[in-house]
């Protein structure tokens, strides 16, 4: 019995965590039309991406980002003639993050990273069992 | 006290077949760890390792030839039927489900089916390993005279 499992199912919950931090960089900015320099530049929403991670003599293993992406979805336009950032039009481009969305992926986030934990218990259970024999 | 009996005259069957069962449900907790670590990743195709059946048929020729077993006098020789589990021990090994996905991106990992494969996993890797235990205790008394 060695330690794999757990190893692989704490890739997991780093991988998840991390897509926690993706989603709630999200929500943060769901209104933020400037970069951090203070430029006018609409925020993105950020997408990852997961991959697996194989171990070749096995052909099983966790879990890893692939890369976090930007969204190239569509700003939403909203006319608001008086904000400082509308443009000739009136209109302000607001980032495309949608709260519904992020909120449906941080519930995908919060159920498997459950998940990994609820393995993790059983794993050790297992550990502790076979330390006894 | 028959299956005992067997088992006192030869001793390595049953340390043999607990050491398959754990190694086995082992490599199981792994791949079912791989599948609940990658539930939301594209394209993944559930792992899954079935030793059970290559076990219990290798206990019953094992059971059935147990009694006029030959010596093995060089390493060329047919085994005669000899038990031979450590032989499953090392083919183990983990399968790549092709099975239909629920997914649209191509991943057939189904959580609620990967929660019962790990508990149950864990409790047939907790009964097996007190039996190696309880396995060991006899022995010992044997050994001690009661």
């Amino acid at each position: 019995m060695d330690l794999h499992s757990l190893d692989t199912a704490a890739t997991a919950l780093v991988s998840q965590r991390l897509k926690m931090d993706v989603i709630s960089g999200n929500l943060a900015n769901i209104t933020t039309t400037h970069d951090s320099a203070g430029n006018p530049n609409t925020y993105r929403r950020k997408v990852l991406s997961f991959k697996t991670i194989l171990d070749e003599k096995n052909n099983v293993g966790g879990v890893t980002v692939n890369k976090i992406a930007e969204d190239n979805g569509d700003l939403k336009a909203v006319y608001e003639p008086g904000h400082p950032d509308a443009d000739e039009q009136g209109y302000v481009y607001y980032p495309n993050v949608s709260a519904d969305k992020e909120m449906v992926d941080m519930i995908m986030a919060k159920t498997a990273y459950e998940a990994n934990v609820k393995a993790i218990q059983v794993f050790k259970g297992m550990f502790n069992a076979a330390l006894e024999i | 006290m028959d299956s005992i009996d067997t088992n006192i005259n030869n001793p390595q069957k049953t340390a043999d077949t607990l050491e398959v069962a754990l190694k086995g449900l082992s490599m199981r907790s792994q791949a079912i760890s791989g599948n609940i670590a990658n539930i939301n990743t594209p394209g993944y195709k559930r792992r899954t390792l079935d030793f059970e059946q290559t076990l219990t048929k290798q206990i019953q020729k094992g059971n059935s030839y147990s009694d006029i077993a030959m010596e093995k006098t060089h390493d060329d020789h047919f085994s005669n039927a000899i038990f031979e589990i450590n032989e499953i021990k090392d083919k183990m090994a983990m399968e790549i489900s092709n099975e239909e996905s629920f997914h649209n991106n191509g991943n057939n990992v189904d959580i609620d089916r990967e929660m019962i494969e790990l508990a149950k996993t864990g409790l047939k890797f907790k009964a097996v390993s007190q039996m190696t235990k309880k396995y060991y205790e006899l022995t010992r008394g044997i050994i001690r005279g009661g």
